[in-house]
Order: structure tokens, then sequence, then C-alpha cells
């Protein structure tokens, strides 16, 4: 038996495995391809404090070995998820990680202060959204506005605070610096790389909000590069995301300094992937002698 | 639904582009109209399933139409028979039943005539008939005209070319046939314009419809949230879970 089980400071998982958020819904979506509970925990689909409907269609293309998306935070909002989606989370027993965005720093504290109460173990801070009072500027892009956003959600919700990090910015490690000094208890990261994909033919975006954020194993070794750039300078915890669609690609993001991972856009090829993906790895583990999944977090050779 | 791989028990290619795979899926049926996410080699950079609606089942085996239109269709079409491919499904909302007298009419553009196999086994098992307005740009793009005949199927043809069938549009030959007495029921399956048509005849008429939307999908199980819909009210509806049938009165277009 191999121990799978991974701490992100006050957080304990039982496996290093998260489903993403934006790519497993609340979790009952999926229930009918595997027990949910068997995962480390699920990313909610991003939270806001008023329902969102979302952009209009076109919202995903396929690109090379990816795809971009822009669906525009379509959510039941941050009170109908207490009341209609957490319970059945609950009753799974799922570790649940509410991914939260607002629109401007006040949004973000209050849903922030509405999960405080609720048996919510861990919030993640999307700050990939534009700041409205701040003429759109995206609260993940300047260091200052990150830490400031971490530092007023970490005193309204006093268990485990994840940021996940934009990769659209000029030094990520900057960005997860600030975010560690402003009292954040892991990163997870990272999110998708804004892109555009173009019709030839009718000379127009693929998609109606013009760009959108690319995912998939096309991302991976941009991902990849800044886990490992980032795992030396920070002393909390990361989570590692982007393009794995198998054990392997898991084991690149924990060598690189990942405590555990998270799955995306592997589970709409699918549903199982998250399921299927953490059995590779224990199998792995059990091949290689490796005691525990701890082990390799960091591991990178010169 | 399940997730199951699938041997591919025969692949045959069509005129133009167009193709009928047979999956050995072991299913007893599916509800017309619903679909499933099939799997596609993974070269050149595809990723994701595609959706296709079913056409039939025959035995254990399920049969997709398709017709090749972008690199996913095209990888598809190279796969020989014997192979095995993962296949989702059945997906979805399909076509429902209705109740009482009156004649049971489908509408169908290109191949969106797809789910209209299975349905009219359906209706002939129950001893009805399916009266089945089938429009296609030319000649070239109509597809099982054999075998809907071959079920009794009571077909209106029409093509944009008049090179087979009446010149012109599927909706303006059904609203000539119907002028009188109202069907039961239409089902429609094709593209936006044509379930908009079939929508603005059958809606103030008061004729119940049902209406097949065809999305992009990218993964059928209703978590991306890429193939959203509008209803009057202006939500999005997820094609993949509330649909991809809605009743007509359900979508704004």
């Amino acid at each position: 038996m191999v121990d799978l089980s991974v701490q992100l400071g006050n957080l304990s998982l039982k496996n290093p495995m998260i489903a993403a958020s934006g790519t497993f819904g609340y979790g009952e979506e999926l229930n009918d391809y595997f027990p949910v509970e068997k995962l480390g925990a699920i990313s909610t689909k991003g939270l806001s404090l008023k329902p969102r409907e979302g952009n209009p269609m076109p919202r995903i293309v396929e690109t090379p070995s990816g795809m971009i998306n822009a669906i525009g935070l379509q959510n039941v909002g941050i009170e109908a998820f207490i009341r209609d989606k957490l319970p059945f989370l609950e009753k799974r027993g799922v570790v649940v990680i509410a991914n939260i965005f607002g629109n401007t720093l006040d949004e973000y504290v209050e849903i922030a202060r509405m999960l405080a109460p609720t048996s919510v173990q861990a919030v993640e801070l999307n700050i990939s959204c534009p700041n409205v009072k701040a003429g759109g500027m995206e609260f993940g892009n300047d260091p200052k506005m990150a830490a400031k956003v971490t530092e007023a959600v970490r005193r309204a919700f006093r268990r485990h605070l994840m940021v996940k990090l934009s990769p659209n910015v000029t030094s990520i490690v900057e960005i997860a610096k600030n975010v560690e000094a402003a009292g954040a208890d892991s990163l997870s990261m990272i999110n998708t790389i804004t892109a555009m994909a173009i019709n030839t033919k009718t000379r127009r975006p693929m998609i109606a909000n013009r760009v959108g954020g690319l995912s998939g194993p096309a991302v991976r070794p941009i991902a990849v590069r800044m886990v490992a750039q980032t795992y030396p300078e920070v002393k909390i915890p990361i989570v590692g995301i982007g393009g794995i669609v198998n054990a392997n690609d898991a084991l690149e993001f924990f060598i690189a300094g990942a405590a555990a991972v998270q799955v995306g856009t592997a589970t709409f090829m699918a549903p199982d992937a998250c399921s299927r993906i953490l059995d590779e790895l224990e199998a792995y583990l059990e091949q290689s002698g490796i005691a525990s999944i701890r082990e390799l977090t960091g591991t990178l050779q010169p | 639904m399940k997730d199951k791989l699938c041997q591919i028990a025969y692949h045959v290619a069509l005129q133009e582009g167009y193709f009928r795979i047979g999956l050995e899926t072991g299913w007893e049926g599916f509800v017309p109209g619903q679909f499933g996410m099939l799997e596609v080699p993974r070269q050149d950079g595809v990723l994701l399933r595609r959706p296709f609606s079913f056409a039939r089942q025959l035995g254990g085996t399920t049969e997709i139409l398709y017709k090749v239109v972008g690199r996913g269709t095209e990888a598809l079409s190279k796969v020989a028979t014997g192979q095995s491919l993962r296949l989702l499904g059945p997906l979805g909302r399909g076509f429902e039943d209705v109740s009482g007298e009156g004649d049971r009419v489908g509408v169908a553009g290109g191949y969106g005539i797809a789910p209209f196999l299975q349905q009219a086994k359906r209706l002939k098992a129950q001893g009805r008939v399916l009266h089945l307005f089938y429009g296609a740009r030319r000649e070239h793009d109509l597809l099982y005209l054999q075998e809907l005949s071959d079920i009794g199927v009571k077909l209106h043809v029409t093509t944009e070319d008049g090179s087979q069938g009446e010149r012109g549009r599927v909706t303006e030959l059904l609203a000539k046939v119907y002028a009188e007495q109202s069907p039961a029921v239409v089902w429609s399956c094709g593209p936006l314009g044509l379930l908009h048509a079939v929508q603005s005849w059958a809606l103030p008429r008061g004729v119940p419809c049902e209406l097949s939307v065809e999305e992009t999908m990218g993964c059928g199980t209703g978590v991306c949230l890429g193939c959203v819909v509008k209803d009057p009210s202006g939500r999005y509806r997820r094609a993949c879970i509330e649909g991809p049938v809605f009743a007509g009165e359900c979508l704004k277009f």
C-alpha cells in the first residue's frame, strides 16, 4: 500500500487529485461515472456573488492539443451554491474547494464571508478576472492588487486559502511571493493562457468573446516551467495545473515542485479522467517502490 | 449512460464525404434524438471527442451517420473496421412520443436526417407512419432514402437546386401539405435556420414541436458549458443535458 495523502498547509487530502474548477460542475454532474468522493478534492465551478449567464456562443473551440474557452463564468451564484449544490458534496464527504471570483475587492470579501460559516474546507481565489473598478485590469496581473485581494479574503475566511495564479503575467514568481506574503496557504497554477483562434474563411474570431483561455496538453510545458520556477521561491505548497491527461503528465508537476495536481480539460475528454489518472499514479508508485507521493515533490535534478 | 470501448462492426463511405459507422455498443436501443460522444484518433492535435446523433440500432450495433467537416471527422473517417473507439452514451434528451390522433411529422435538413431512421422504426412498432419532410442542398446530400422507404416512411423530399424532389425549402412544402389539417406533432433536426422556420410555423398553429439542435460540444456531460442555447427567458440551457431535443417553446432563436 502506497501513501497518496498530501498535506497542503492546514488542508489534509487523502490523495493529490483535485478536479479543476470549471471542468467538474458542482460535483453531482459526474457522480454517475465514478464516486466523486474518491478524489482528494473538487474545486467548484467559479462562484460569483450573483448568478451569471455567461458569454454568448460560440464559447469553445478546439486548437492543436488544446482548447480555448470563454464561458464567461456562468454559474448559479454563491447563495444557490450553498443552498442547492453544497449539500450533495457534503453528503458524499467530498473535500470542497470553492472557487470564487468578484468584480471588485468587496465582492470577493463578501463571498468569502458567506462561505466562512459553511462546511467548505477551502477557498480558491480566481484572480484572473478584470477588476471593474480599476478599469478592467486583472487582479492577477498586478502583484500589489493580487496581494490586496488575498489579504482581504484571508481576513474573511480563516480556513484554507488557495490562490490560483494567472500565467498571463511578466513574472509569475513575483506574484506568487506577494500572494504568499499576503497570507495565502497554497498556490494553484496555472490558470488558462489568453489565446485566440480565427476562422480564415469568415475572418472572424472562432469564439464570440474574441479571446479566451487556452487549456489542455498544449499549455503543459508552460505550466511545468512556471511551477519549477516558483517552487524554490516560495514556502507554501503548490498545486500544479495544466494539460494533465495521464500519470506521467502529473509526475512532471510533482517533480517540478507540486504537492498536488488539478485535472481539468482531460475530464472533457473522458468524464472519469481524474479517477483513472489517480489509479495510474497509485500503480506507478507501487511499481516504482515509492512509499509516498510526498517523496516526489520538488525532486527535479539539475 | 456509459463510457465504453466499442468495436467497429462496419464503416462505410457513402457519397460526398458522408460515412456510416456501426459501433458494437451492446445496447438494446436509445431514444431517437439522443447522441453520443465518440472518441476520434488523437492525431494532428485532435483532443476532444465529437458529438454524433444516433441513426439506428441494429441488434447490438449502434449506427452513426457523419460527414467529414474538419480534423476530427477526417481522422475518424480513416479508422478501420475491427478497431475500437470509446463511446460515451446514450446522452441527452431525445424526441418524446405523443398520444392522440393526427400525423406524426418529421422535418429534417441535410444530415439532420440521422435520428429519423430510429424514430420511423419506433413509430412503425406502434403501427404508425412517419411523415417525413426531408430537405437538402442537392441530390447528393440526401441520405438513407432507401432505408426510410423500407420502413414505410411517407417521404416528402425537397432540394434547393431541384435535383431531386420538389425545388425549394422543406418548410414551404410542410406548410403546403398541412395548410388545412394540423399534424399531431412535428419533430425537427437540422440547421438552426430550419429549426427556426419549423418553430415559426408550428407554434402559432398550436402544433407541438420538438427541435433537435446541433451545437459544438466539449464534454457531453454538462460540465464545460460550451454547448448552450438560449431559452425565451434569456437563460442558457445546455444542449447536452437539457437537449439536444428541446420543446419548441423552450428555444429563442
